[in-house]
């Protein structure tokens, strides 16, 4: 079966370049699934797992922030973050979680810092999420 | 002519910065690696970037964004990057030629041209010089972090959509190759809309892309990444080029160094054998003499 040419590309580096039958990943209006032949279009992303297969073995990563540009056969993510499930120092990532929602508390809806403190959370949220589920 | 001790002197005292020369080369060619690296990794994203860009913003209805708006150019704001730390041959040495010359150029035409600097040599330079620097930022070369570049193009888009300033141009050196850089002036602000520059001929045009939500809300979200990763780009090329032009100066420090030692090694040579020479010609006629 033809397969769709994946490239994941963070402003630090290429994390992904990878030829894959199918993969799913977080749009601004859900979770959607490309394969070959996909109708080419361009979406923001919202924080969340990003996941293919290779050589039969599952890859999540977790992406937030940027863009998603598919085309027939080829999907590239421009992402703020992209981390594969296997780096994520799950500790870490729930201190990180913590830190935020602590401060979060803190501040109301109407000052400058809210929307990015509510952006962390989400981030953190996901992290946790993808390095579970890549546990199990 | 000089003692044969003050020569002996010298040499070793050309010797000792031949060893920090030398050694500064080497740290130099590790961090030129380093960066040249991460320049490498991050051009992929910057091109990709570029062309959803272009992709979106040559729908004609969008080209109304305010960052990619052309009005009439009152004040300049120009952005020079240069290094903290010295001995790396012309690098600083350009930008500032290159920011003067451009100050040159446009202080007719336009009413004000306003400064901010990265880098320790560019603000110190330009500080004696007497220009008023709007702001420096100090420190976030030893420590590069994508977080700082779009710290920075925050503030310059801000400044530009209050109507404060009407262009930004970037000046910096970019990372030809480990022998080469060149200087660049890159204007960040407004964005140049790809739609106004016309095609090139034969060339493809871009695919009808569907946009989720839609594609006014992708530009909005696209254009501050577009300018923060602009930013990085560039003090990433700096970085690199830093590196490269201090590890081409160190090598040559090491190479006159080199010959210095040579030269002074011959001239030591020389004496000693006049002074022996003179010695032996003293005895030989204090012996004639005798005779």
């Amino acid at each position: 079966m033809a397969k769709v040419h994946l490239e994941i590309v963070t402003p630090e580096r290429k994390v992904v370049s990878a030829d894959v039958d199918e993969l799913r990943a977080p749009g601004a209006s859900g979770l959607f699934g490309v394969r070959v032949g996909h109708a080419p279009f361009i979406t923001a992303i919202s924080p969340g797992e990003l996941s293919y297969e290779l050589d039969g073995q599952p890859r999540r990563y977790a992406i937030g922030g940027g863009f998603i540009e598919v085309s027939e056969n080829s999907v590239r993510v421009l992402a703020d973050t992209a981390e594969a499930a296997e780096e994520i120092d799950l500790e870490r990532a729930q201190r990180a979680s913590a830190n935020a929602r602590e401060r979060l508390k803190g501040l109301t809806e109407a000052s400058p810092e809210f929307s990015s403190e509510l952006w962390r959370v989400r981030r953190a949220a996901v992290r946790i999420q993808v390095a579970r589920r890549a546990k199990v | 002519m000089s003692s044969l001790k003050a020569i002996r002197t010298r040499i070793r005292s050309v010797k000792s910065t031949q060893q920090i020369t030398r050694a500064m080369k080497m740290v130099a060619a590790a961090r030129l690696r380093r960066a040249q690296e991460a320049v490498l990794s991050a051009r992929p994203y910057s091109k990709a970037m570029k062309g959803v860009l272009d992709s979106v913003a040559s729908r004609a209805a969008l080209a109304r964004h305010p960052l990619l708006q052309q009005r009439e150019i009152k004040r300049i704001e120009v952005l020079a990057i240069t290094s903290d730390r010295g001995l790396c041959g012309g690098f600083n040495g350009a930008i500032e030629r290159r920011v003067r010359q451009f100050a040159l150029e446009n202080e007719g035409r336009v009413e004000k041209i306003t400064l901010r600097t990265i880098g320790r040599k560019g603000h110190d330079f330009f500080r004696r010089r007497g220009r008023e620097i709007r702001k420096n930022y100090p420190g976030l070369l030893s420590n590069l972090k994508f977080s700082a570049a779009q710290e920075i193009a925050r503030e310059l888009a801000d400044l530009f959509l209050s109507g404060e300033i009407d262009a930004v141009m970037l000046v910096y050196n970019e990372f030809v190759s480990a022998v080469t850089q060149e200087v660049r002036v890159l204007q960040l602000l407004p964005i140049e809309n790809p739609e106004l520059s016309a095609p090139a001929p034969g060339a493809v045009l871009p695919v009808e892309y569907e946009y989720e939500p839609d594609a006014k809300a992708i530009l909005e979200d696209l254009l501050p990444r577009y300018l923060a990763n602009n930013v990085w780009q560039a003090l990433l090329e700096s970085l690199a080029a830093e590196n490269a032009a201090r590890m081409t100066a160190m090598e040559n420090a090491t190479k006159n160094a080199a010959d210095m030692i040579s030269k002074l090694t011959l001239q030591f040579n020389r004496t000693r054998q006049a002074m022996i020479t003179k010695e032996l010609v003293e005895i030989v006629s204090g012996a004639e003499a005798l005779q």
